[in-house]
């Protein structure tokens, strides 16, 4: 029974719903992740494919998301992973590894823009944010781990209709400083 | 049979059947052994149990066999008695017929009864044909052999499946303290370097050796003592041989643990890392022993704390504790031998040795940890060649009046900045060199980087040399010199040094990394130059300010006193005079000081300079030494009369020169507050200056297109692209003017609307105890309309829409109440505010509403505004300001508006007091300001839809509203009767529309006696469909819709039917114009939306 229960135990332990969450895919280190938001026209974001970066070690950690928001006046810099279709039961947890700062990270709800026909793996553009998560705000010399969940247990009627409308969801950093981010972890706590 | 001899045979029955019970016990306890072995044999071989685990559980065991040996022996000690043994036998023999007890118990009974001997005599008929071994327990023995097999069976079952390793998790269970470890397929061969202790600030490499399974993983964990654990994936066993994995920690900053794992390797160790500070001294007494001619005390000094003096000749003996083991130590002063100290204490930490010291300016300690550190570290002092005063105490050496200490600490000082110009020197070619290194790649350069990476740890020691220096030398420099020599400097180190390791790929970004840390680092050593060399220079003046004040305060007590007495005609008594006196001598000290900082700072500070000289040259001209002392010799000879002209002149020529020190400082602030004002002023015209540029250009691409119908579009291109080349040029010239606000377009002024507004929800937690703050939390911030005149230049200009940032809701009520001087209406612009073009789709931000106390909500409220912008760059907290934009940015957010006039243009949002303009082509109305006073302005209406939502509370406000008032019955129509429903798009229009073309078209159909009833009903229940929608009840809209188009279906019918009989068999005109032609009836610009409607309803049904 003992045996059985750890294994229980152990089978239960949840999927890491975010790709490359480690930055460790060795053809390409930011893949399934987005900076490159030139799509979207704007200026402030023009470039900010550049300011987002794999490092090959930063303290203790090897192979970290820098998320340089420096030198950006405000705009800041941001980067996203590749869209997790949400399930409108589910709950989600996001850990992650992080150190710098200040920097928000929160899960954006994406639904379809209209007149895009809806596919298993939306591209850039077709999506339209209609929901954030509580953002977490953080600011650390260190390194720490920050876990920040989706959605909120207590939802009122509005916050219900924005999150009836979401069908993906991606973890979304965005940082005015220098913010360095690895191991995200993604999972379906339900 | 005698009873004697049957007594015999039943104790021999009874030993052999306590033996046969035994031996059945003894199946049984072995049994049970034998399963325990087995699970914990497997508990082992599945968990890997530790030494306690399998000295737990081998306890278990032995107690086990302890009880059945206890149980057995327990067994062999119980003996039977005759009788006993006779039942058993009578129990098993019951043809016996209770013969054999009966025959026992007449046996033993002394009354010799005669029946009782026959019986005895008669004996036990058969008893020699009983087959005694038909006694023994033979379903118990089976019992006892089958449980003994099944454990032999369970034992041995799984060394069929796991062979060695299942037995060796029953030796390892069987025999707790062997060192055999469990057998896995993969092994950790060795670990490096072990627990271990390392040097604080040094990198350190952990490395494993192990052989094992194809595909197994190598994992490292580390647990920091000051920080969160991490795990590491080094790779994966390839299988051949043995293999080492490795993870470099740049630097260590303090204890560790850690581990490796490997595949199913058991029980991987955890071993320690232990940071070890460089050697230093903890402390340092040194102890001073003047010669004795010198008639002076010895004292002891506190090495680190500096201050000290030794004079020539002096025995210096040096109590040294370092913070670490030494394994040697040695002290020597310049111009003598070094002098071996010896340890005082175990572990050797503390040292002791003496030296005279002759010359000089410091000791000098060299040695070496017991880890084989140099340790080097130097105590300065000042060598005291003058005679001793002759009040010196026997409390030790006390230190001379005169100036030389300054002078010790300014040397210290200087050469202090003249190494960090060194380290800044050294850091500049660093960076240079890594620029050019980065320059060459992808070629690989491994040497160049190597160069760079030795260089940056050099710079690393000569800062941390600085460091070393006695305390107080760097100053306000310390803690950033401190800092970047433990982050930055060996982080650029080791990033340098790794980049002709790193992956091809990476090698860019390690070097790019490297580089910007080494900019980060010249940036804040710079700064810390410019600083460090300010801070003297204003601590020094300051110093001297003060010690002027002093001479001021102390001059003015003198006068007063000096007054007093002359006054009264009293003595004033030496008191007085030896005041004076010691004020004469402190000017003294004050004008050499003056003469000696001026040296000092002219190379910082060429103002301060000539001051300093220029007072002490006063003080010589003006005598004012002279007037005291004149002053002091007449009070002490108890004349202050004649002393107080003196006094009083010497202290006019005080203040004066304490004036000089107030103006020229109040005249650097001036500086630095003109400089400022120039700055602003410069900004401003190169403001006014890129404006000019633009309307010139303005003017140029005018005047083009005047030409165009004259064929000029070459040359219009040709300005554009001028135009363009103008504004590129511009921007890189002035990067501090992000945005010029001219365009070239003709304007869209009002009318124009967002089709495509969407909300974003954000989740938002409020922050605690934020919805009980009272009004005193209230920040008041008030702007005058002086210093808004841009705004006014703004309003009369606008370009294309400006991009957004990254944006959010705050999570606390705002507690900014702002308060703004609007321009007057003659001040603004004549033709309005220029209006950008929108965006065609908006983004909303909303949230539920904060809790806020009333009390703030009313006090918190900004005043009404006309610091007008066309559009901004929104981002971050959205929040209301004290600028109007035009741009329809607002967010809807999560806080009600104030309750003011809000202007500008805007999306649907929150209910308001709005006098703008409202651009979202649809949206609702959320719940917002409950106060809203109803009034109406003739601002002109526009297309669009507005719903209200939930509690939303719509009345008559100013502004030209979309979508008419339709809201409600009290809505924006201000509880007038609703404007016209066929105004342009609604839908409550398009209900409208149906319900009069119908009403039409059945008046139409009986002027001709058509019989179309059902028209009526249809336009009925249009109307009831209309009603529903303005009132809200969306539920009732489908329904009526349903009874209108069924009721038109009917008309149809109705009058394709024919005319009524009354008619006399003429045929009325067939009305087919009622469903299918009411797009066409519909004036032009509704067409489209009514033949949605009809497809709606079709699809609806």
């Amino acid at each position: 029974m003992l045996l059985a229960g750890l294994l229980a135990c152990a089978g239960y332990a949840g999927d890491n719903l975010c790709e490359n969450g480690s930055f460790d895919d060795p053809s390409d280190p930011l893949k399934a992740w987005t900076a490159d938001y030139g799509w979207t026209g704007n200026t402030f974001y023009e470039d900010n494919y550049r300011r987002v970066s794999v490092v090959p070690q930063e303290g203790v950690k090897r192979n970290v998301l820098l998320v340089d928001g420096r030198g950006t006046k405000d705009a800041g810099t941001k980067v996203e992973s590749r869209p997790i279709p949400f399930d409108p039961g589910g709950r989600y947890r996001c850990t992650v590894q992080f150190k710098g700062g200040p920097a928000r990270m929160y899960f954006a709800g994406y639904a379809w823009k209209p007149g895009v026909r809806p596919t298993e793996k939306p591209e850039p553009g077709q999506l339209r944010p209609v929901y954030k998560s509580k953002a977490e705000i953080q600011h650390s010399r260190s390194w720490r781990t920050v876990s920040f969940g989706f959605p909120l247990k207590d939802l009122s009627d509005l916050g219900r209709r924005h999150l009836e409308r979401v069908r993906f969801i991606t973890v979304y950093i965005w940082s005015n400083g220098e913010t360095y981010v690895d191991d995200v972890e993604v999972e379906r706590l339900n | 049979m005698s009873p004697e001899r049957l007594t015999e045979q039943l104790a021999r029955l009874g030993g052999w059947l306590r033996r046969r019970r035994a031996g059945d016990e003894a199946l049984y306890g072995l049994a049970a052994l034998m399963a325990g072995l087995w699970l914990f044999g497997l508990t082992d071989l599945l968990l890997r149990l530790g030494r306690a685990g399998r000295v737990a559980t081998w306890t278990l065991l032995l107690g086990g066999a302890g009880a059945a040996l206890w149980w057995i022996r327990r067994t062999l000690a119980h003996r039977l008695t005759p009788q006993g043994v006779a039942v058993t036998v009578e129990r098993t023999f019951p043809e016996l017929d209770n013969r054999l007890i009966n025959l026992l118990q007449f046996a033993g009974d002394p009354s010799r009864d005669a029946f009782k001997r026959a019986y005895v005599r008669e004996g036990v008929p058969g008893w020699e044909r009983l087959d005694l071994r038909r006694m023994a327990n033979r379903r118990a023995r089976r019992n006892g052999l089958i449980a003994v097999l099944a454990g032999a069976a369970l034992l041995l079952l799984p060394a069929a499946f796991g062979g060695r390793a299942w037995a060796t998790a029953v030796w390892r269970i069987v025999n707790p303290f062997s060192d055999v470890r469990p057998v896995s397929l993969t092994h950790i061969l060795s670990v490096e370097p072990g627990s271990a202790a390392v040097r604080r600030g040094e990198p350190l490499t952990l490395r494993c050796t192990v052989r094992g399974f194809a595909g197994h993983a190598v994992r490292l964990d580390i647990r920091p003592a000051d920080g969160e654990a991490a795990t590491y994936a080094l790779g994966t066993i390839a299988g051949s041989g043995e293999e080492t994995f490795a993870h470099a920690v740049p630097r260590v900053t303090g204890d560790l643990k850690y581990r490796f794992r490997a595949g199913d390797a058991p029980s991987p160790a955890w071993y320690s890392v232990t940071a070890r500070p460089p050697p230093a001294l903890e402390s340092a007494l040194v102890t001073v022993r003047p010669p004795e001619r010198l008639g002076v005390e010895p004292r002891v000094f506190d090495g680190l704390a500096g201050g000290i003096t030794i004079p020539r000749g002096s025995v210096v003996t040096v109590d040294a504790t370092g913070n670490v083991a030494l394994r040697a130590l040695s002290v020597r002063a310049a111009g003598g031998a070094a002098a071996a100290l010896r340890p005082a204490d175990t572990p050797a930490r503390t040292w002791r040795g003496t030296l005279t010291v002759t010359d000089g300016a410091a000791l000098r300690l060299e040695g070496e940890s017991v880890h084989g550190e140099p340790l080097r570290a130097e105590i300065p002092y000042r060598l005291w060649t003058e005679p001793p005063p002759e009040d010196a105490t026997a409390a030790g050496v006390r230190a001379p009046a005169a100036v030389p200490e300054p002078e010790e600490r300014e040397n210290r000082e200087r050469a202090a900045l003249q190494s960090l110009e060194r380290v800044i020197a050294l850091q500049r070619e660093n960076i240079e060199r890594t620029r050019r290194a980065l320059s060459r790649l992808p070629e690989p350069e491994a040497e160049v980087w190597r160069e760079a990476a030795a260089a940056q740890r050099g710079i690393r020691d000569l800062a941390g040399s600085l460091l070393n220096a006695p305390p107080g030398v760097l100053g306000n420099m310390a803690p950033t010199v401190r800092r970047l020599c433990a982050d930055e400097m060996p982080q650029a180190a080791a990033l340098l040094a790794g980049v002709p390791e790193a992956a091809e790929a990476a090698r860019a970004a390690s070097g790019s990394r490297a580089l910007q840390l080494q900019e980060k680092i010249l940036r804040l050593l710079t700064f810390t130059d410019v600083a460090a060399a300010q801070a003297g220079v204003e601590r020094r003046v300051d110093a001297l300010s003060a010690l002027l004040d002093a001479l001021v305060a102390g001059e003015q007590t003198v006068v007063r006193d000096a007054a007093r007495a002359a006054e009264t005609q009293t003595a004033p008594g030496a008191p007085l005079a030896a005041r004076q006196d010691d004020l004469a001598a402190d000017l003294t000290d004050f004008q050499k000081a003056c003469r000696r900082d001026a040296e000092t700072i002219r190379a910082n500070d060429e103002t301060f300079a000539v001051l300093l000289l220029e007072t002490a040259d006063a003080i010589e001209d003006r005598k004012i030494r002279n007037h005291m002392l004149l002053a002091a010799e007449k009070l002490d000879t108890g004349v202050p009369d004649a002393a107080l002209p003196h006094a009083r002149r010497a202290l006019e020529d005080l203040e004066t020169l304490r004036a000089r020190f107030d103006t020229v400082q109040a005249s650097a602030e001036a500086a630095k507050d003109e400089a400022m004002r120039e700055a602003l002023a410069e900004a401003r015209a190169k403001l006014e200056k890129i404006r000019e540029l633009h309307s010139k250009a303005l003017e140029a691409m005018d005047s083009v297109r005047e030409q165009r119908d004259a064929g000029s579009e070459a040359a219009e291109d040709l300005m554009e692209e001028e135009y363009r080349e103008l504004l590129r040029n511009t921007r890189e010239a002035m990067l501090e003017v992000p945005k010029d606000l001219h365009i070239f377009m003709e304007l869209n002024v009002a009318n124009e609307l967002v089709e495509d507004v969407f909300s974003i929800f954000q989740e938002i937690e409020q922050q605690e105890g934020s919805d009980t703050v009272d009004a005193g939390a209230v920040n008041e911030q008030a702007y005058s309309k002086e210093g808004m005149e841009n705004y006014l230049e703004a309003m009369e200009e606008a370009e294309g829409r400006l991009d957004d940032m990254e944006m959010w809701l705050g999570d606390k009520p705002d507690r900014d109440k702002i308060t703004g001087e609007a321009f007057d209406r003659e001040e603004l612009p004549e033709d309005g505010i220029a209006l950008g073009a929108l965006g065609t789709e908006v983004e909303d931000l909303i949230s539920d509403l904060l809790e806020e106390s009333e009390e703030l909500g009313e006090d918190a409220g900004d005043s009404a505004m006309n610091f007008n912008v066309p559009d901004w760059e929104a981002g971050w907290e959205v929040a209301e300001g004290e600028t109007v934009t035009y741009s329809a940015k607002g967010k809807s957010g999560n806080e009600r508006p104030d309750h003011k006039e809000q202007a500008g243009r805007s999306n649907v949002g929150r209910q308001g007091m709005a006098s703008g303009e409202t651009a979202a082509g649809s949206g609702t109305i959320q719940e917002g300001d409950e106060n809203v006073e109803a009034r109406r302005t003739q601002d002109p209406t526009q297309d669009g839809q507005v719903d209200a939502e939930g509690e939303a509370d719509t009345r008559a406000t100013g502004g030209g509203k979309l979508g008419t008032g339709k809201a409600d019955d009290v809505g924006m129509g201000g509880g007038t009767r609703r404007m016209d429903a066929t105004e342009a798009g609604s839908r409550e229009g398009m209900e409208a529309l149906m319900a009069k073309r119908a009403d039409t078209v059945y008046a139409r159909a009986s002027l001709q006696n058509v019989r179309a009833d059902s028209l009526k009903a249809a336009a009925h229940h249009l109307r009831q469909a209309n009603d529903a929608l303005a009132q809200g009840r969306i539920e009732q809209v489908r329904e009526h819709r349903k009874q209108a188009l069924a009721a038109l279906r009917r008309a149809e019918t109705e009058l394709t039917a024919g005319t009524a009989g009354a008619l006399g068999g003429q045929t009325a005109p067939v009305l087919d114009d009622v469903m299918a032609g009411g797009p066409e009836e519909a004036p032009p610009e509704y067409r489209e939306r009514v033949a949605e409607y009809y497809k709606a309803l079709h699809e609806a049904l």
